[in-house]
This record gives C-alpha cells, sequence and structure tokens, in this order.
C-alpha cells in the first residue's frame, strides 16, 4: 500500500463527506440527539449526563461504520469513479483503507462532540475515546464488507440496516431482563458502555468485564477482517 | 484483422471505430496488446459518469495528478484541452462538451501515452468538439496510439484519422483509399425523377430535390426528408449517380448530401471537415478531406 495515495484518497474522501447531505446527516444524529436528551433530561442529575453521553456514543459507534461506510463505497461504485480509480493505479486495499480512515476519523469527532456536549469528565475522555475506536474497528470491515456487496447507494442502505440494528439495539434494551443483557455481552457496543463505566468505576481495564469487553472488541475485529477478506478475494473490489 | 488493427495502433495514425459498448473490451484489448506499450500507461476516457461533480475542475485534476504522482503533466493537460477558463468551475456546472474534455485531461495529467476515447464527441458544445477533435489531430504526428468508438456512424466519419465499422462477424474500413478514377467515372446518367424508399413497412416515392441526404451506414442506406429517416434498397453508389443531375454531392464514401440544402462548412481541424443542413442544426455530415478540392471547385469558394 502506498501512504501517498492513501493520504491523497483520504483528503478527498473526508471532503467528500462534508458535501455529502445524507452523510452529514447520519453523521449528525448522535450530535442532535444528544442536545435533544440534554435538553429533555436536563435537571435529573448527574447520572442523566453518564447515561446520555454513554447512548449518543453508541448512537455513533454504530451509525458510522455501519451505515456512513458502506454508503461512501457504494456511491463510488455507482457513479463510476471507483473503476476511474482503478485506471489511476489505486488498488482496492489502498482505496477501503482510505474510507475506513475517514469512518474512524468520524467516528471519533462524533464522540468527542457527544462527550463534551454531555459534559462528561476531561480525566476519562483518552479512555472513553480509546474505546470507542475499538469498538468501531470491527464494526468498520463488516461496513465495508456492506459497501462491497452493494450495488449503488440504495441497496447499501439495505444491506447495512441489520447491522446498524443489531449493534445499536442490544445496549439499550440489555436492562430489561437478565437474558437480554446477557445477549447484548457479544456486541462491540456494549463493550464500549462496559470499557467505559469501568474507567469511571476506578476497574483495571483488563480485570473482569472489562477483558471480557476486550476480547468481543478484538473477536469482531478478527471475524470482520477474516469475512471481509474473504470476500474482497474472491470477488474484488468492483463486483 | 485484430492483429493488422493492432499494428496499424501502433502506427500512429488514429482510428476511429463505430459499434456499441460490447466492443470496449475487444478495443481496449487492441491498444494493451501494441508491442512495447504498457497497458496500465494506456488512458480510459468513458462515455459518462466517472467524475466528481462536486469537485472543481483544478481539484479534480489535481487529485488524479497527485494519485498517479504525475503533477508535471497537469499543465499540458490544462493547455491541451483549453481549461484554463474553466478550472475553478464545478463539475457538475460543466456542460457534456466541458466534461469530456476534464475526462480527456484527466488521462493526460495521469501521464497516458495512448488513449482509447469512448463517444469521443457525443454532445452538442461546438467548442468543446473542436478542441478534442485537434487534440485527435495531433495522434497524426507523433508515435502515440489513439482509439475511439463511437455509437454514431456520422461521429465516426468526423473524427480524424482511419474510420472502421465494427459489425457482428467482422471489422470493416468505412472509408478505404478512393482510386481517382472510381472519383472520375462520368456514366451516362439515367432519367429519374423519383425515389422509392420505405418507412415502418410503407413505401414512398420523393422528388430527388425534396432529400436533404443520404447516409449508407452498416449495409443499409437511409434516406433523410425533413429529419426523418427511411430505409432505401439500394446501393448508395447507384443513389449517387441517379442523384447528381439533381444537384447532389457525394461528399464522404458513406454520404451524399442535397448541395441546395447545405448552409454551412464546418472546418473542424486541418483533416476534419463537415457540412451543416438547412433544419438540421444539430447533424453534421462528414466531408471527406479528399473531397473539398472537388467541392471547391465545384462550387468555386
Amino acid at each position: 500500500m502506498n501512504a501517498k495515495i492513501i493520504c491523497t484518497l483520504l483528503k478527498k474522501d473526508l471532503k467528500g463527506c462534508l458535501s455529502n447531505k445524507n452523510i452529514l446527516v447520519s453523521f449528525l444524529i448522535p450530535v442532535v440527539f444528544c442536545f435533544i436528551y440534554q435538553y429533555m433530561f436536563s435537571g435529573l442529575g448527574e447520572d442523566v449526563n453518564v447515561y446520555v453521553l454513554s447512548m449518543c456514543a453508541v448512537f455513533a459507534i454504530s451509525i458510522i461504520p455501519s451505515s456512513i461506510l458502506p454508503v461512501m463505497i457504494a456511491e463510488e461504485k455507482e457513479k463510476y469513479t471507483l473503476r476511474s480509480l482503478m485506471l489511476a493505479r489505486v488498488r482496492g486495499q489502498e482505496f477501503l483503507a482510505s474510507k475506513m480512515a475517514v469512518c474512524l476519523l468520524m467516528v471519533l469527532a462524533d464522540a468527542a462532540a457527544v462527550f463534551f456536549i454531555s459534559g462528561g469528565s476531561t480525566d476519562g475522555f483518552p479512555i472513553y475515546i480509546t474505546a470507542a475506536l475499538i469498538s468501531a474497528a470491527g464494526l468498520c470491515f463488516l461496513g465495508a464488507l456492506a459497501g462491497l456487496t452493494a450495488k449503488d447507494q440504495s441497496s447499501a442502505g439495505t444491506l447495512s440496516a441489520p447491522l446498524m440494528l443489531i449493534t445499536m439495539l442490544p445496549p439499550f434494551f440489555s436492562g430489561l431482563n437478565d437474558t437480554v443483557a446477557k445477549l447484548s455481552v457479544i456486541v462491540p457496543t456494549t463493550s464500549f458502555q462496559t470499557l467505559y463505566s469501568a474507567a469511571g468505576a476506578g476497574e483495571g481495564i483488563f480485570t473482569g468485564r472489562c477483558l471480557t469487553a476486550l476480547s468481543v472488541c478484538a473477536l469482531w475485529i478478527v471475524v470482520g477482517y477474516v469475512l471481509f477478506n474473504l470476500f474482497y478475494r474472491r470477488k474484488g473490489i468492483d463486483c | 484483422m485484430e492483429e493488422k488493427l493492432t499494428v496499424t495502433a501502433a502506427g500512429g495514425r488514429p482510428m476511429h471505430f463505430e459499434g456499441t459498448e460490447h466492443e470496449v473490451p475487444f478495443l481496449m484489448g487492441m491498444l494493451a496488446g501494441i508491442p512495447g506499450r504498457e497497458a496500465e500507461d494506456a488512458g480510459f476516457v468513458e462515455h459518462s459518469g466517472a467524475l466528481y461533480e462536486k469537485m472543481t475542475v483544478d481539484q479534480y485534476l489535481k487529485f488524479f495528478a497527485g494519485l498517479t504522482g504525475t503533477m508535471g503533466c497537469l499543465d499540458s493537460a490544462i493547455e491541451q484541452m483549453h481549461l484554463s477558463g474553466l478550472l475553478k468551475k464545478k463539475i457538475s456546472r460543466c456542460t457534456d462538451g466541458e466534461k469530456k474534455r476534464i475526462r480527456i485531461a484527466r488521462e493526460i495529467a495521469k501521464g497516458a501515452e495512448d488513449y482509447f476515447v469512448f463517444n469521443p464527441i457525443a454532445f452538442e458544445d461546438e467548442e468543446s468538439k473542436r478542441i478534442i477533435l485537434g487534440w485527435m489531430e495531433t495522434f497524426c504526428d507523433k508515435n502515440a496510439c489513439l482509439v475511439t468508438l463511437s455509437l454514431s456512424h456520422r461521429d465516426t466519419c468526423i473524427c480524424p484519422g482511419d474510420h472502421y465499422e465494427i459489425t457482428a462477424d467482422r471489422i470493416q474500413c468505412i472509408d478505404p483509399e478512393e482510386s481517382p478514377a472510381e472519383n472520375s467515372e462520368n456514366p451516362e446518367l439515367p432519367q429519374i425523377s423519383k425515389i422509392s424508399v420505405s418507412y415502418h413497412e410503407k413505401n414512398f416515392l420523393f422528388n430527388p430535390e425534396e432529400i436533404d441526404y443520404v447516409e449508407a451506414n452498416e449495409g443499409r442506406v437511409f434516406v433523410y426528408v425533413k429529419n426523418e429517416q427511411y430505409h432505401g434498397d439500394f446501393r448508395i453508389s447507384d443513389l449517387e449517380e441517379k442523384l447528381a443531375k439533381f444537384g447532389f454531392f457525394r461528399c464522404h464514401r458513406s454520404y451524399i448530401v442535397n448541395m441546395q440544402k447545405v448552409t454551412e462548412l464546418v472546418k473542424w481541424t486541418r483533416n476534419s471537415y463537415s457540412l451543416r443542413l438547412s433544419g438540421y442544426d444539430k447533424t453534421d455530415v462528414p466531408l471527406s478531406k479528399a473531397k473539398i478540392q472537388e467541392l471547391r471547385s465545384m462550387y468555386e469558394f
């Protein structure tokens, strides 16, 4: 992979995201909801702020890799710009690396915005942002896979919707009963919540429930990488 | 035939094909088969799409030159495609002709040596047509290869260079070198006053004066009257003889034009001309370079 090519693509993709209304709306959903929840739950105590932060960060972690990333990839296929990049000697890996990097940068920006809007403590920011990025990394591979499979932007939306729901809903409903709580452990968004709340409670990062959460994130990254590579090797980038 | 075409392509004379989009892989393969050339170095200019519409022309060209590390070719690309006045314009606001120039400039900026252009002049913007045809003509003098594919017979014939027609089973030259004997032939003209043509399985008879121009394409002859296309069951050479005395002129191997209807002679480049007809604002009838002198002496212009 050529770093210079990835850098050139990255600049283009970042500018492209800012000028695409659909992507911009999806990108702003966590921030907008953060403002709404802050307004709705104002005066209910400090714990509400932590809940709002955790919930809106889950929005960012699930929406951006599983909804925005597939659309970004499918858009290039739909408009035949991907082919023009391939003819400019851009490799598939470089193209996808740039898209994933943009996706992680967007997660970072969204998570940071949500953190400061909901008044998170700056001491917990490094562990918060690291947990968000680790949780989003595995989803990036699956989001990229959805983008490769999709023929156009609308089919990308259809394909990525289940992935988004699977990753977004379990953390919200984990409090309903024990079964849902146990099941929700297997998604990386719950892992994010676990890691952040454990850090807030002063628990060690490599002990107990944090170790399980880290293992879940690692598993999603490995499975996502393997599935993505299997598909990429068989079908290529412009299937 | 394919091998012969590859050798011809390597010789540097532009080759223009008429065919369908299914021929694109074959023609791209022909470019790739030229000895001593890398397939990756060939520039591919698509018919539509493949542009980042939200970028300006300047951003788009710099982006591709940056990807291939050929920023040195950027100025030449802008100059060859006359884009200096459009650099700050958003691609989405450009005309189809300007977009085609941008696509060609992108390939020049990428440092391409040989080019394949799909539908090079299939748009209405005259300035862009002139610029692209001028660029094509430069290939007559340099050791590089240009292959184009047009869906339109007329567009194929206007492009400077050699013209070929791709049919289901063969590739044939549209305008092989014409022998002087053929041109100077002056047979006795039969007395006729009606031309029989068909349209939707109905037969019509036209006075020769009503016919605007005649086109031979894919082995069939089409007669154009008031912007309608009719099919004729005759050979274009037979029709040429019949129509000569009514002021018709064989301006191209595939075209006969009613000179009474001609309003403009358009010079695109040194080797590319066309005729404009009254009532056909968007149609250019190709005029062979070999026929220009004949036309000049006949009509004293």
